[in-house]
């Protein structure tokens, strides 16, 4: 039901514009949920947590991001524009710090500089679903009849989550950059520090990797 | 020459093929590498599999987690606790 005051109608956000025409009933408390971290971490610290759980194993990362979007929304509180939600405003600054975790998972785990590029992330042999002549070594499996009804299932996000933690880190970043926070190429690249050829031979190798790997974690799981 | 060799001639081989439809998910392929593409498919029952999981693990990556764990205690105090001595 919208609501109208001062002239502006507000029908889905809990935040008006501006606050101080709000606050002048009760003078010297603070505005609801404007500028105040206190109140973001009460009313939006599950959700936060809840949408890096849902991209990083480890609570422990996922703890300390929350944090780092708190501090980092009270730093830059100015740039809040009054007319989107906290809670979107905040889960856009998470972003910001899950893909900048992605970008230093990857650095730390660089082997020597001056190895090939292009060898550095290559999966070993045993692990690559072709072989030399680059022929399926076994035929992808069905994933049952309606395999977006697989999507249903709690069970094959669980798979997904233990195969993204298992890509080498270099190729984890591309596919989490890529496929999951949906940055265009010419982003991900500047992060990366690659070549948009290197990243198209990180992106083949990470989605040919997480296809295999659950295929074999969710096939394994239904024995 | 059989089916497959006659395949993996006009239209390489399969790694070749899952390769170009990784690329077709980053960038717009050209009018030959779409032909290429599109042809391997219609004959590869394999790869047209491989590539539709593939398609179905990234829908599936940005789901969000249905059981959602709360953000535990501890860490909620901690967090409260540097917020507010930073302000």
């Amino acid at each position: 039901m919208p609501v109208s005051c001062a002239g502006q109608s507000w029908p889905w956000s809990p935040l008006p514009d501006r606050v101080d025409s709000l606050t002048v009933e009760n003078p010297g408390s603070k505005p609801p949920n404007v500028g105040d971290p206190a109140l973001w971490l009460a009313e939006h610290g599950d959700a936060l947590y809840a949408y890096a759980r849902g991209r990083i194993r480890s609570d422990d990362v996922c703890e300390d991001l929350v944090q780092e979007t708190l501090i980092g929304a009270w730093k830059a509180r100015t740039s809040f524009a009054g007319d989107s939600q906290v809670r979107t405003w905040l889960i856009g600054i998470l972003r910001h710090k899950l893909v900048d975790h992605y970008r230093k998972t990857s650095r730390q785990k660089q082997p020597a500089p001056s190895q090939d590029a292009r060898s550095q992330d290559a999966p070993t042999p045993s692990q690559w679903p072709f072989d030399d002549h680059g022929e399926w070594k076994a035929p992808p499996g069905k994933w049952g009849a309606d395999p977006a009804a697989a999507l249903a299932e709690q069970e094959l996000l669980k798979v997904i989550a233990d195969c993204r933690d298992k890509l080498p880190a270099t190729l984890a970043a591309a596919y989490l950059m890529r496929e999951v926070e949906e940055l265009d190429v010419p982003e991900v690249c500047n992060l990366l520090g690659v070549t948009p050829t290197h990243l198209a031979v990180r992106l083949h190798r990470a989605r040919a990797l997480m296809r295999l790997c659950v295929e074999q974690g969710w096939l394994e799981g239904r024995k | 020459m059989t089916k497959h060799q006659l395949m993996v001639h006009l239209t390489g081989h399969c790694e070749s093929a899952t390769r170009l439809a990784s690329e077709s998910r980053d960038r717009r392929l050209t009018l030959l590498e779409r032909v290429r593409l599109l042809l391997h498919l219609r004959m590869c029952s394999w790869c047209t599999r491989a590539v539709a999981q593939i398609a179905l693990l990234a829908v599936a990556s940005r789901m969000p987690p249905k059981n959602d764990a709360p953000l535990p205690d501890a860490a909620r105090q901690r967090i409260a606790q540097v917020l507010q001595d930073m302000e």
